[in-house]
Parts: C-alpha cells; sequence; structure tokens
C-alpha cells in the first residue's frame, strides 16, 4: 500500500518523506485542474531533485480538457516533463496520450477523468496501454472490489477529501455577477465559496479558475473504516486530496492513514481500527462514504 | 459536394418515421439497453427493425445510441445486442465507452462506430486517438468553438459531427455527477436530474453573494441557424439536433426548419443572405417556447447562453393536431387531436410536402357524424373538410384563437 498525496509546497516535500509517503501529487497552474497549490515550472523541476532524493515519486497533473490551440504548449509542456524526469502524468484528454506517444513516455502516464472508469473492462483497456487509472468517485464498495480483483496493474482510488463532481468550460459565477450588473470581485480562484441549493442544507464547494468551473461534493469521502478490505485489492494506490482542506489538518489526516497501513501490515488494523477512525472524526466530522454504500442507480423517470 | 447530414433525434417510432418525412438524413434511436436518456421511450429490437427498413426506403440512416458510462452490471448481453443491431441493419451505434467499442469492431464489425459527445473531444489530438480506436465519425464536445471545429476537420479529415440544436450540459458533457451526488441518479447511465437547473445561493464564508434571489447554473438551448451556413462550409460532415425526449410536434418543425435552411445553402451554392435567416428563426419559434442560445458556435459561451435566474421553457399548446388520413374525393380529412381547438380557430397545417398554409376550422364531426365544435379531448378523432391536399403526419398548430388570442 502507497500513499500518494497533494504538495502543499516545496518545503513539504521532507515531512512527507519522513511520514512515508509514496507520491506526491503536483500541478502547474495552467495544464492542471483542480489542485489546491499550483507550482512555476522552475519549482517542478526543484520538486523533481527533491523527490528524487527522498525517493518519493513524482505525479504530475496535467488533467484539463485541451482546445486545438493548447496542443503545441502541452506537447512542449510534456516534453519539459520528460525532461525533468517525471515518474508519471495524470491527464484525462486524450490528446495528452497522443502526444505522449510522440515523445514515448506512455508508460508514465494515469488516466483520471474523474468520472469515466466505472467498469473492469474499461480499466483493463487502459491498463494495457499506460501504466495506471484513477478509478472513479462513484463506485460502490463491491464495484470497487471486483474491479481491483480484475485490475491487471495497480489502481490509484481516492481514499479521503472532496470529491470533484462538475467541470465546466464556463466561468459561471463571474458571469451571474456581470448578468446582474454586481460587482464580481473575488470570484476567480476564490476557495472559499460555496453554493447551496434552495431545499438543502449542504454547502458545496465552488471553484471558478482561468479554465472553467469546478463544484466538489458537500461532505468529505472518508473510506477509512474500509481501508482493511481495500488493502486485500490491486488497489493500492490511496490518493487523499487536499481540495479545500486546511494544511494542518490535512497532515493529521496523512499521518492517521499512515498509521492505518503500518497496523494493516501487522494484522491490527481491525483490532484498533474504531479508535482510529474516532480521531479521523475529530479532525474533520463532516465525512460521509459517497456512494459506497448508496450506489448511484439508473433511474426511469428523469424529468424533461 | 457531399450534402450535410441532418440528423435528428427520435423517442419512439413515430417520431423517427416523422423526423425521416421532415427531411432527417438520418435519426438517432436509444435501444432499451446501453443508452441515456432513461425515459426516452427506447425501442425494442423489433422497433429498430421496423425503423430500419421505413428509414432505408425513404434514403435515411438509423444510429443507435449505447453512449452510457458503463458499470459491469450493465454489460450483460453487450455481444449479442451488437450483432442484433447489425442484423436489424442498423447503420451506426454511438459509443462513449472504449470497451463497447472493441466489443463492437469484433461481433459487429458492419456497424459504424460514432464515438459519443460523453467523451468531449475537443481537439485534433483527441479525435486522431479516437479514429485509430476505429471510431468513424466524432462527435465533437459542444465547447468546440467554430475555428477549432474548421481546425480539426482540417487536421484530421475525420467525418465529424456537431449539435447545432437543443438542450445542453452546462458541464463538459460526461464530467458531471451533480445528479449522482445530490439524487443517486446516475447522470451518465440516463438518470441525470438536472440538478444544474435547480435554484442555488452563493455564500462565502456565512455572508451570501447574490443579492436578487436564486439563480441557477443551466445553460438555455442552442439554436444555431445563424452559424449553419458557417459550419456547412467548413466541412462538418453531420449536423445533430438534440432531444430525445422532445414531442413528435417539436421533431416536424425543428427538423423542417433546419432541412429548408440546408437545402437552400445548396441550391444557392452558398451565397445566401446570411444577414435574413428571419423566416427561419420564425419557424423555429413556432416549435417551442424556450429560451435560445448561441452556445459556443458564437465565441466563448458568456451571460447570452445562460439561463440563471429565468425559466427555460413556458409550457405551449400551438400543436393541435396531426392527419392519419385525408380522402380526395370527399376532401376530408382525419384528424387526431393533440392540443384544444374550436370550430373558427385559425390554424396553419404544415408537412414535409406542405408549405404553411392557413384555414379557419370549418365545422367537425366525430366518426359517427355527429357535429363537434369543441376539440378537448387528447387523441379525439376528427374529421374536417378542407380543399388543402392533405397527408398522413401533416400536423396543424394554432395562429388565432376565435376569440382572437394572437398565438404567431
Amino acid at each position: 500500500m502507497n500513499l500518494v498525496v497533494d504538495l502543499p509546497s516545496l518545503d513539504d516535500i521532507g515531512t512527507l518523506a519522513d511520514m512515508g509517503i509514496g507520491a506526491i501529487i503536483c500541478s502547474d497552474s495552467h495544464f492542471g485542474v483542480r489542485s489546491e497549490v499550483t507550482f512555476s515550472q522552475d519549482e517542478l523541476s526543484e520538486i523533481r531533485v527533491r523527490t528524487k532524493n527522498r525517493k518519493i515519486r513524482m505525479m504530475v497533473n496535467v488533467n484539463a480538457i485541451f482546445h486545438e490551440n493548447e496542443l503545441n504548449g502541452l506537447l512542449e509542456y510534456l516534453r519539459f516533463l520528460k525532461f525533468i524526469d517525471v515518474d508519471a502524468v495524470i491527464f484525462s484528454d486524450m490528446a495528452v496520450y497522443k502526444l505522449s506517444q510522440k515523445i514515448e513516455i506512455t508508460k508514465k502516464l494515469v488516466y483520471s477523468a474523474e468520472t469515466l472508469i466505472t467498469n473492469s473492462f474499461d480499466m483493463n483497456f487502459w491498463l494495457d496501454r499506460i501504466d495506471s487509472v484513477v478509478l472513479s468517485n462513484e463506485l460502490s464498495l463491491d464495484e470497487l472490489r471486483m474491479m481491483s480483483s480484475q485490475a491487471k496493474k495497480d489502481v490509484i482510488f481516492m481514499v479521503y477529501g472532496y470529491h470533484s463532481m462538475f467541470y465546466s468550460k464556463r466561468a459561471l459565477l463571474s458571469n451571474y455577477f456581470e448578468y446582474k450588473n454586481e460587482p464580481n470581485e473575488k470570484i476567480q480562484d476564490n476557495r472559499n465559496l460555496r453554493i447551496k441549493e434552495e431545499t438543502r442544507s449542504e454547502e458545496y464547494p465552488i471553484l471558478e479558475d482561468a479554465r472553467g468551473t469546478h463544484i466538489f461534493t458537500g461532505k468529505i469521502f472518508c473510506l477509512f473504516g474500509e481501508l482493511g478490505i481495500l488493502a486485500e485489492t490491486k488497489c493500492k494506490q490511496w490518493w487523499i486530496r487536499s481540495n479545500f482542506l486546511d494544511k494542518g489538518k490535512y497532515f493529521d489526516i496523512i499521518r492517521l492513514y499512515r498509521q492505518a497501513i503500518d497496523e494493516i501490515r501487522v494484522n491490527n488494523f481491525e483490532a484498533i481500527k474504531e479508535h482510529l477512525m474516532e480521531k479521523v472524526i475529530k479532525i474533520d466530522s463532516n465525512i460521509d462514504t459517497s456512494h459506497l454504500y448508496a450506489k448511484s442507480v439508473l433511474i426511469k423517470g428523469v424529468d424533461e | 459536394m457531399k450534402k450535410v447530414e441532418l440528423l435528428a433525434p427520435a423517442g419512439d417510432l413515430e417520431k423517427a418515421k416523422i423526423a425521416i418525412l421532415y427531411g432527417a438524413n438520418a435519426v438517432y434511436v436509444g435501444g432499451k439497453k446501453f443508452s441515456l436518456r432513461a425515459r426516452a421511450s427506447n425501442f425494442d429490437m423489433d422497433d429498430i427493425g421496423e425503423l430500419t427498413r421505413f428509414a432505408k426506403e425513404n434514403q435515411a440512416k438509423v444510429y443507435v445510441t449505447m453512449n452510457i458510462v458503463p458499470h459491469d452490471e450493465d454489460l450483460d448481453g453487450l455481444d449479442s445486442y451488437l450483432r442484433g443491431l447489425a442484423k436489424a441493419s442498423v447503420d451506426a451505434i454511438i459509443v462513449s465507452s472504449p470497451y463497447i467499442i472493441e466489443k463492437a469492431k469484433q461481433h459487429a464489425p458492419e456497424l459504424e462506430i460514432h464515438l459519443s459527445t460523453q467523451q468531449s473531444a475537443l481537439n485534433s489530438e483527441a479525435v486522431r486517438f479516437w479514429l485509430e480506436e476505429g471510431v468513424s465519425r466524432v462527435v465533437l464536445g459542444r465547447e468546440a468553438l467554430i475555428p477549432e471545429i474548421a481546425q480539426i476537420i482540417e487536421t484530421t479529415k475525420a467525418d465529424v459531427e456537431v449539435f447545432i440544436h437543443g438542450g445542453m450540459c452546462v458541464s463538459y458533457s460526461g464530467r458531471c455527477m451533480l445528479s449522482n451526488h445530490m439524487t443517486t441518479r446516475d447522470a451518465n447511465r440516463g438518470g441525470c436530474a438536472h440538478s444544474c437547473r435547480w435554484n442555488y445561493d452563493l455564500y462565502e464564508e456565512k455572508r451570501k453573494r447574490n443579492r436578487f434571489g436564486h439563480f441557477n447554473i443551466g445553460s438555455k438551448d442552442l439554436m444555431a441557424i445563424d452559424y449553419v451556413p458557417e459550419l456547412i462550409s467548413i466541412g462538418v460532415s453531420s449536423l445533430k439536433i438534440e432531444g430525445r425526449m422532445k414531442s413528435a410536434y417539436y421533431i416536424a418543425g425543428v427538423v423542417r426548419t433546419y432541412r429548408n435552411l440546408i437545402d437552400e445553402y445548396y441550391e444557392k451554392n452558398g451565397a445566401m443572405d446570411f444577414s435574413d435567416l428571419s423566416k427561419y428563426h420564425d419557424e423555429i419559434k413556432k416549435t417551442e417556447n424556450r429560451m435560445f442560445g448561441t452556445g459556443f458556435l458564437s465565441g466563448e459561451a458568456g451571460i447570452s447562453s445562460m439561463l440563471y435566474d429565468q425559466r427555460a421553457e413556458q409550457p405551449t399548446k400551438e400543436f393541435l393536431g396531426i392527419v392519419l388520413d385525408y380522402d380526395e374525393t370527399s376532401g376530408t380529412a382525419l384528424i387526431e387531436q393533440r392540443n384544444y381547438f374550436e370550430t373558427n380557430d385559425t390554424v396553419e397545417f404544415f408537412g414535409p410536402k406542405l408549405p404553411n398554409t392557413k384555414i379557419k376550422i370549418p365545422e367537425m364531426n366525430d366518426l359517427e357524424g355527429a357535429v363537434v365544435t369543441v376539440a378537448r379531448h387528447p387523441k379525439q378523432l376528427l374529421k374536417i373538410k378542407t380543399p388543402i391536399q392533405l397527408r398522413p403526419y401533416d400536423m396543424l398548430r394554432l395562429v388565432e384563437r376565435s376569440d382572437k388570442d394572437l398565438i404567431l
């Protein structure tokens, strides 16, 4: 089992290495989306040096959806990532796959469209071609176990954090304030905004950036209680996502997941799971298990 | 010069036939399995067989949507279903899952494979990827700008399909799970609850940022009349109308409007007066009272393409009935009622071969010959005498009530 975590800052690499992290995810501000923190190319180069020194895998988000006029820049960026020798490139647009073929880095690719890997066959379609995939967030626990058992290689699953559940190219919030002739300062890149549906109590984090608008779940997906089950599958890369989380709490969560792995390795996790879970809840009680036990369904009778 | 294809949706056999009769070169329908639009009266294999026979008699094609993002449990029976579609002489399937593409190549190689917009293909490299996987056509994401579409076609020589009319996701297609998380209805498996059209407030910490009531984040429908000539000129292969859940009247009116526009483009070798497409706008307005925008065809989609605090549609009752038969000897039409109308209402007949023709509703009779002054019952059968040469599938819509309530 390995923990995959978002990198909050250059200076955190040492701390994360000391915590036994297997891989970090980082991103620039243009080719990656939905990252809490972004880095310049110089900083990415420095991250590469430091992660190599500490034997941590460096994964880079190149997960935007790209338009025609961005392809040349995208190829140059992928060349840069190859040059600094990153371990993995996370993508969701087939353009990244095609351009990676040109520079022979497809074996470093990880497919993550967040919503589209929902069955074992599509999962293995990609595992035949690339290094790994991130399974979709909307799977039930049974589906997760079944897909993991069918996986031809190790796959990645998010085990803690707010799910991304919406990605639009449109600047939905800025446009709204323009439509109402209201001042729209502090809208773009503001990470403190939430939308609330009129009949529901839950608030959903919403982030508008230069690439559009992203909406996240109202609760933190937390698979801590199921880690013992997950450990028996081929889903051994566990991603702890940092969006909208306080850095101190984020590190506390990482430590607890790290401890869980250690306990699983000595067959002691189930014995102290409840005790650790209490600590997880104490850090942030706004958690749920998403679709693990509340499977999404095909519904007849949709309005339209 | 290969003429652009006009591709129409159909939720059932009647709508599919109407779409073809009113000028669609191809229709797309959902089967009982593997298709989005859960409530769109999906076709069984017998219906699909009947439709392909009807389509071939009318030189049209039939595409079947298999565009869900499947879970393992959805894939039972895939191989035999694909073979069944091939046997039924379906021309193409519309697919988003790489696995279904692989299986189609293996079990039904005679089927063309079209990549669904669910994959949000928006650049030439992504299009190349899918072409190499065996797809023969790519339905581009709705976020593509016209210069980007032109560049993609020029670079890849791909057979490209573009949406020109109907509802559109405000997100990248396939990348919205609002419905899943807010209702457990799976948007990528036909259960979208249209959560983007619900009412929201925006908060920053405890402070409400929107001051003027709730707002939604849904998109206006797409209406691309002004952009059809340009889309044809850059080499788009297929112009697609959205709306498998729409009425027969909507299908007829929208298809006929775009058919006439496309035909005029070719009749004039593209030398149309683009500044005056008002007659087509007027026709579209008769089909449905919805708010329209131009999406990304006029550039980046801004406030004019959003609903926010506006209603997407108002209920309309202009569609009055459909012609089932016409007896030339007696000049009597048999009409099936779809909305309330009365004797002396001014109505407009239109059809695949019938230009808009206005009359006042004369005396009406039921099948027993009794005089009827008010057609108030859905599906009520009525006979009226009219000198207009009508045909089955012609329709009538309201122009003016006898009490002068002007509609058109």
